[in-house]
């Protein structure tokens, strides 16, 4: 920066799609970035993230005219022209009815992109594009502080790539090979969770979870389907596929192929669906495995990116990170499509604007935070009794509280209120990305197995079968899994030590594989405190961290969500700055009220 | 476990205090009020012997037909996607503060209880005459730990909770099917708290008007014209539900019809203080983006918007039976 000069801003936008977001950069440094869903509480929110937009600039002081350029994460016109209409014309007429929506859609807001920004943002500077993988390669890249890597990006669809390789050095960054529609690692991965009977675009997840109570049975049928060949290039057999032209993703000839209608979202969940569910993980981690070794061949490095909606798939990275291909592997945490806002702001910087590089992004607490008073005088006005400890007590209190101390040992200490408790954890910044990583979570005794049951049950409402990704003191992490690095965004998955195993039941999975976050303390102070705590009293420096949310609802943002995901499901205490609100006093409370209320009446 | 509630029941007959004494109630006149399959039995006669014929025979049906059943729900996560999609039960669950005691009169097989109940530290109470759709709700909340919820057998026209208990209470769509619903809401009303809210749901006389026509029709020609109700057309609801769909709409014993002023004169003659309407039934308040906040003060509205309103309820709550719920707060 020239001294004297006013920092440069940029501002990340992504959205139209699923998940929208935006991320701000001052001088190349990322002062704030965050999912919209969050602040609509509309989950996979896809509309212009005006209020994550509002918050950034309000957290960074500043105002709409101060930003100097808004980019967006892909080229409407060039998807549009290059890929939308073509597919239609050449499938014309099936596929009208798709046809209409989408074509309606892109009439109205997709095609007039920078027009929408300037009027919903009131902006008025330049509006700059970059390319879907581009921005997917670049958040991973510029945010990893390697001096050179290979670069590999795999998820849906962007504007014609579905997957690219690429090379990065210093601050130039450029993709050499790109895999085009409709052949798609993701499309393939969300067409069969649609056939499995799961959401597509937000329930891949769960296929993934699913995978490991299943035998690779049907890896032939998955040959059928997708072909991958040395190059780590791969074709669909698009005789199965109707993403080109329905509204639909699969047809009736993946049913005939497997021999079994597609699932009812609310059917039951069968052997033969987590057979298949597991031969999908596996072709699926097949044609990773082969894309970044090619990747390597073509671009080497002893250095990885990766970006994308596959690259969410933390088994697949746990088996590219144990080939041995790469000695560093970086994963951009916010690695779907809201990532993309990200991508596309430090692509400018450096693209337009020449920028240095930044260093590697240690942790993904960018969005925003509430004062102590901000949260106290939400708790005062909603009338809910709280306690108010100091950072050294908190974290002394809270750990006690999850190791399953009895805060007041007495003769009326009831059976409920022994034995660990369910804590939910709300501190400063809110993560970006899909993952709870310590800011906004639901917090329990990983050692406890009666805890998994209650957590799942009780608290989100689920499948049982989901295991619990553990938090571990960075420090320990090697005695305790297979894995020798720091996983500071959940997205690798190793395997729980065989000695271990009945130490941390509820956070293993059936193959004894975990997906691992570990902690330092200057990625976050307070949560690191806490883990230490429990450490220190139980000697297990492991617990449960989950995302703080109520079933099918985004990850809390605000106090009143907190208070409100508390009220509705069976969570003991509630952790908010330094405030412990426990439900059993709130209970308490709400019933003395009445009767003093009723005694008082009695009189008249 | 009625202990916690016990200081807010009432013998329904002197509504004096009970006592809990092994598997019954006993009153201070020493009556025993037996608790049978979890659920106390405190239900006593309506005031004259006509109005109690007719209560009998509502309890009948409603013993024969548990409606809405439980099936499918089987996790408190099923129940709450379910009640949030009826924007009622989210409105109403957004707007009940965390600690209140809530009551509902009539509340059936207790979905809106339960669901009200998914919060753990409110009181909820549900009162029904009919046993067997009680026990249903019962099996839920038991199912599922839900300690702070309760379900008691009575009748709304004397109920077993003592005056003033409730901060919130919720009779929706049970009043129009007694004889005296005037004087049932004004009973009810004596067991709010001071400052605390009753809401009230009582079929429409405007968007009740194609039901009444159909219903006619469907006395006259029998099953033939079955299809002309947008419920029974459905093709994701199956035919047992569709049957008791018909029973509770077509079949009931007896029914009333009401318009917005009518209920908006009960309120003003008891002291309630209009709050707000479902459907609204005048211009909005800031900051209901995402729906109706029940609890806040809304314009009244005039006489001439109110019937234009009940007009267009003709075409779109019609179908769903024409439910109109208002909400006030007592004085």
């Amino acid at each position: 920066m020239i001294p004297g000069s006013r920092p440069r801003n940029i501002l990340g936008v992504s959205c139209y799609y699923h998940d929208s977001a935006t991320c701000l950069l001052r001088e190349g440094e990322i002062v704030f970035a965050a999912h919209e869903e969050r602040y609509t509480r509309k989950k996979h929110d896809e509309s212009l993230p005006v209020n994550a937009v509002e918050h950034a600039l309000r957290h960074a002081g500043i105002a709409i005219g101060d930003v100097d350029a808004v980019c967006f994460y892909e080229k409407p016109l060039l998807k549009f022209l290059d890929r939308i209409v073509p597919t239609y014309i050449e499938h014309w007429p099936r596929g009208f009815l798709s046809y209409h929506s989408a074509m309606h859609e892109w009439m109205q807001k997709k095609l007039w992109i920078p027009q929408n920004i300037r009027k919903e943002l009131g902006y008025e500077g330049p509006v700059l594009f970059t390319s879907h993988h581009e921005s997917h390669a670049a958040s991973a890249y510029y945010a990893s502080g390697f001096p050179d890597s290979t670069v590999v990006t795999a998820d849906g669809v962007g504007e014609w790539a579905t997957a690219a390789i690429g090379y990065g050095k210093g601050t130039d960054l450029k993709l050499v090979k790109e895999i085009h529609f409709p052949h798609s690692l993701g499309l393939l991965y969300s067409a069969l969770t649609y056939y499995l009977g799961f959401k597509v675009n937000s329930a891949e997840y769960k296929v993934m979870g699913l995978a490991p109570y299943g035998e690779p049975k049907y890896i032939k049928e998955m040959r059928e389907l997708i072909e991958i060949r040395d190059d780590g290039s791969f074709r669909l057999n698009m005789r199965y596929f109707s993403f080109e032209h329905g509204l639909r993703m699969t047809g009736p000839e993946i049913e005939r192929l497997f021999g079994q209608p597609t699932r009812k979202p609310e059917g039951p969940l069968l052997q033969f669906h987590k057979d298949v569910a597991r031969s999908l993980q596996e072709i699926t981690e097949e044609a990773m495995l082969k894309i970044v070794g090619y990747a390597r061949q073509i671009c080497p490095s002893d250095n990885l990116c990766l970006a994308g909606g596959v690259a969410l798939n933390c088994v697949s990275n746990g088996k590219i990170l144990r080939s041995g291909l790469f000695k560093e592997i970086f994963i951009q945490p916010a690695a779907g499509d809201a990532g993309g806002a990200l991508g596309a702001a430090l692509a400018v910087w450096h693209r337009e604007y020449g920028g240095a590089r930044l260093p590697k992004m240690e942790h993904a607490f960018l969005g925003n935070a509430y004062t102590q008073e901000e949260i106290e005088a939400y708790l005062k006005e909603q009338g809910l009794p709280y306690e108010k400890l100091d950072d050294e007590a908190l974290m002394e209190t809270v750990a006690g509280l999850l190791a399953g101390e009895c805060p007041v040992q007495g003769p009326e200490t009831s059976k409920e209120e022994t034995g660990s408790r369910i804590i939910g954890w709300f501190q400063g910044r809110m993560e970006y990305g899909p993952r709870s990583l310590g800011n906004r979570s639901i917090l329990a005794d990983a050692r406890n197995k009666e805890n998994w049951r209650k957590v799942n049950l009780k608290i989100k409402f689920r499948e049982s079968f989901r295991p619990f990704a553990p938090t571990i003191l960075e420090e320990r992490v090697s005695e305790y899994f297979a894995l020798d690095r720091e996983s500071p965004y959940m997205l690798l998955v190793a395997n729980t030590l065989a000695h271990r195993r009945s130490e941390i039941p509820a956070v293993t999975h059936v193959d004894g594989s975990a997906r691992v976050q570990t902690i330092r303390r200057d990625q976050n102070r307070r949560y690191y405190d806490l883990v230490k705590a429990f450490e220190r009293k139980t000697g297990c420096p492991v617990i449960i961290n989950t995302s703080f949310n109520v079933r099918g609802e985004p990850i809390v943002e605000s106090p009143k969500d907190a208070v409100n995901c508390f009220l509705h499901t069976q969570m003991d205490y509630l952790v908010m700055g330094n405030c412990l609100i426990s439900k059993a006093k709130m209970m308490g409370a709400a019933k003395v009220d009445t009767e003093t209320y009723l005694k008082k009446f009695r009189l008249d | 476990m009625l202990e916690p509630i016990i200081h807010l029941l009432r013998d329904p007959v002197d509504l004096r205090q009970l006592k809990i004494a092994g598997d019954a109630l006993v009153a201070e006149s020493y009556v025993r009020y037996p608790i049978l399959e979890g659920i106390p039995r405190l239900l006593a006669p309506t005031r004259t012997a006509k109005e109690e014929t007719l209560r009998r025979k509502m309890q009948e049906f409603y013993e024969r037909h548990t409606f809405p059943g439980y099936d499918g729900i089987d996790s408190p996560g099923v129940l709450m996607d379910k009640a949030r999609r009826s924007n009622f039960g989210a409105w109403l669950d957004r707007a009940i503060p965390p600690m209140a005691t809530v009551l509902e009169a009539g509340c059936g097989t207790g979905q809106m209880t339960n669901f009200l109940g998914l919060v753990a530290t409110r009181t909820v109470i549900g009162v029904d005459q009919s046993a067997a759709s009680l026990l249903l709700g019962n099996e839920f909340a038991e199912r599922f730990g839900m300690r702070n919820v309760h379900f008691l057998q009575g009748n709304i026209f004397a109920m077993p909770i003592a005056e003033r208990a409730a901060d919130v209470l919720i009779c929706s769509g049970v009043l129009h099917h007694t004889p005296d619903p005037r004087s049932g809401f004004e009973s009810l009303l004596k067991l709010v708290k001071p400052g605390g809210v009753i809401l009230i749901g009582l079929y429409n006389r405007y968007a009740r008007i194609p039901l009444g026509w159909r219903k006619m029709l469907f006395r006259m020609t029998g099953r033939a014209f079955h299809r002309l109700d947008a419920h029974l057309r459905r093709k994701d609801v199956d035919a047992s539900k569709k049957e008791i769909w018909f029973a509770d709409q077509y079949r009931n014993p007896h029914e009333s019809w009401h318009s917005v002023d009518e209920v908006l004169r009960w309120f003003d003659d008891a002291g309630v203080e209009f709050l707000s309407a479902v459907p609204a039934i005048s211009s909005g308040v800031a900051g209901e983006e995402n729906g109706i906040s029940l609890f806040q003060k809304h314009p009244r509205g005039g006489a001439m918007e109110h019937v234009a309103r009940q007009l267009g309820w003709i075409f779109t709550i019609s179908g769903e039976g024409g439910l109109f719920v208002l909400a006030g707060r007592k004085a």
